[in-house]
């Protein structure tokens, strides 16, 4: 049983919403999953602000899965903000975007993101994804996840 | 008588006297005048030599050196205009009227030769035109010199000396006048060859501005233009695999949770779905390899080929396993002039494809070796597949050309991208095979 409770999915993308709720499901996740569809409600969902004020519906995320491309707030912007936020900035920030830009692998390390992942065009391939850091976190069960153990970090240009 | 030979003595010392006296004037008034000529002389070689003076300034030496040399009160210069009519371009003592009545006048043809100096003694007694003689008079003109100007026996222009009275001029003054032109002449000449060797100069760097320009502008162009072609690869990298991502998953999602509900043909229908949307997928991925070895910056440097074959292998281990294939790198390997990255894209493309298009039943034997000729390194893969008919060798190298069923997967980009991958790093590719036999390419750089 894996023991990750609560994953925040930052992501503006409905159909990858729905497809990563699937892939969780099928990966062994039992836990709570929290959906922000731009970063100002990753922002307002980390901070317990409305609509997220209810910790008991919304607990405090273990880790955060964040696109970079999405309106209102993006997803560096989320980095930034989180970084030296006390006891947020402990909550793994793991990249889980559509392209893996070397620039922008860069910057989201610099931002102080703990892995890179790009967004497998295969469903199976994202399950194997999930089901690995799952996996993992089965042993750590606060993670800071290091970068190796989520598998191979794509880049392209 | 002695008183009177002692008077007539005296007389004759007094005449003497006189004449001493006279004689020393004169004397002392030609060496006045002789060195009033000299330093105008001087003034005027001066003045040839400068070569930031203007025309002009030669035009006031030469006239200042006439005057004084010729002790005449009047002078001018003219020169040939582009249309062979003298024209005034110095002149002192001359009014307004009589130099446009005597412009275009010339005692000499407009090609002549070698012309002569020309004078005339007295204007009364010369047959002149009635307008010029009328100006002649009207200006006071007793006499007047024409002194060629020319320059490699040709005449360039003129040069006039004016007395107000008859002068009858000594072939010394005409000597005298004549080398004053000349110089004046070559003086010209070397301002007029300064001019156009300076107008050349201007020319050229205005050319190396515009050019420079031009450079630039192309330059700002190309970039403009890759950075559009970079929006353009993150676009079809981002956008357009997101709804790719959607098809896929949720063909897979209708395959493995929905099957219960969907009769054999609607799970089929799903499955193609699933396959397809893959396949572009690879296809997208492939376009992106293909650009990317089309516009990254390429260095070369020494590479040790046998280092680089030996990875390549290595990352291709999973299908040589599958495939129960055997590869063999034969040694010596040379150092080549490449882009790593580059080199090891293309070998490790030509080894999957002499992986992948084996013949059925028969498991893939691949060999690797290179061979030095010259300052070239060409290396071989050579497999034992299903080879290539000699009417595809040219177009089995460009872009999504696939000659085969859908038996053997891919998109066709492979070899495309080995060959923009050599071209880019300055060397070539190619290929031999028999159809049902096997291919042997081969790629070729420089040494390292």
């Amino acid at each position: 049983m894996a023991s990750l409770a609560t994953i925040l999915l930052v992501d503006d993308c409905e159909n990858d919403i729905t497809l990563m709720r699937a892939a969780l499901e099928q990966a062994g996740f039992k836990g709570v999953l929290l959906v922000a569809r731009n970063g100002e409600e990753a922002l307002a969902c980390l901070q317990g602000e409305f609509p997220f004020h209810d910790r008991g519906s919304h607990p405090l995320p273990d880790i955060t899965l964040l696109d970079l491309n999405m309106p209102k707030k993006d997803g560096f912007e989320v980095l930034e903000w989180v970084r030296f936020r006390p006891g947020l900035n402990r909550i793994p920030m793991i990249i889980l975007t559509a392209s893996g830009r070397l620039e922008d692998v860069d910057r989201a390390y610099e931002l102080g993101a703990k892995a890179f992942l790009v967004k497998p065009t295969s469903v199976h391939e994202l399950i194997s994804m999930l089901r690995c850091f799952l996996d993992w976190s089965h042993y750590n069960r606060r993670p800071t996840i290091p970068e190796t153990a989520l598998g191979s970090v794509k880049t392209e240009p | 008588m002695a008183k009177a030979a002692r008077g007539s003595r005296k007389i004759q010392s007094k005449q003497r006297a006189t004449f001493l006296r006279t004689q020393s004037g004169r004397t002392r008034m030609e060496a006045l005048r002789q060195a009033r000529q000299n330093r105008q002389l001087f003034r005027l070689a001066n003045a040839l030599n400068q070569s930031r003076g203007s025309e002009s300034s030669i035009f006031e030496a030469a006239l200042d050196a006439i005057l004084a040399c010729l002790d005449a009160p009047k002078a001018s210069v003219l020169l040939l205009d582009p249309h062979g009519v003298m024209r005034f371009k110095a002149w002192r003592g001359l009014s307004r009227r009589y130099r446009r009545a005597a412009n275009g006048h010339s005692p000499w043809a407009v090609g002549a030769r070698n012309p002569t100096p020309f004078r005339i003694g007295d204007v009364s007694k010369a047959k002149l035109g009635m307008e010029i003689t009328q100006a002649i008079h009207e200006e006071g003109i007793g006499a007047l010199a024409f002194i060629p100007l020319n320059y490699n026996q040709k005449l360039v222009g003129k040069f006039m000396v004016y007395y107000t009275r008859p002068h009858r001029f000594s072939s010394a003054e005409l000597r005298l006048a004549q080398t004053i032109a000349n110089q004046l002449a070559v003086g010209l000449e070397r301002k007029r060859a300064q001019a156009a060797l300076r107008q050349v100069k201007d020319r050229l760097a205005e050319q190396a501005r515009e050019l420079e320009r031009l450079v630039g502008q192309r330059t700002c162009e190309l970039s403009e233009a890759n950075q559009q072609l970079e929006a353009f690869v993150y676009t079809v990298a981002h956008d357009l695999r997101a709804p790719l991502r959607a098809m896929e998953g949720f063909a897979t999602l209708l395959v493995e949770r929905e099957a219960k509900v969907l009769s054999a043909e609607g799970l089929d229908y799903a499955r193609r779905i699933g396959r397809s949307a893959q396949f572009l997928d690879a296809l997208l991925m492939d376009l992106l390899a293909f650009s990317r070895v089309s516009k990254q910056r390429i260095q070369l440097m020494a590479v040790d080929l046998g280092a680089t074959v030996e990875n390549c292998v290595a990352r291709l281990e999973n299908d040589i396993r599958k495939k129960r294939g055997k590869v063999e790198a034969i040694p010596p390997w040379p150092k080549v002039l490449a882009h790593e990255p580059t080199l090891a894209e293309a070998i490790v493309n030509l080894l999957s494809n002499a992986l992948k298009f084996s013949r059925p039943d028969i498991p893939p034997r691949v060999r690797l070796w290179a061979e030095s000729n010259r300052n070239l390194v060409r290396v071989w893969v050579e497999d034992n597949g299903i080879g290539i008919a000699p009417e595809h060798h040219e177009q089995i190298f460009r872009p999504f050309v696939r000659l085969e069923s859908d038996a053997y997967p891919g998109t066709g980009i492979g070899l495309a991208i080995v060959k923009k991958g050599i071209e880019r790093m300055h060397g070539g590719v190619g290929l031999q095979s028999i159809r049902g036999r096997g291919s042997r390419f081969w790629l070729e750089l420089p040494q390292g």
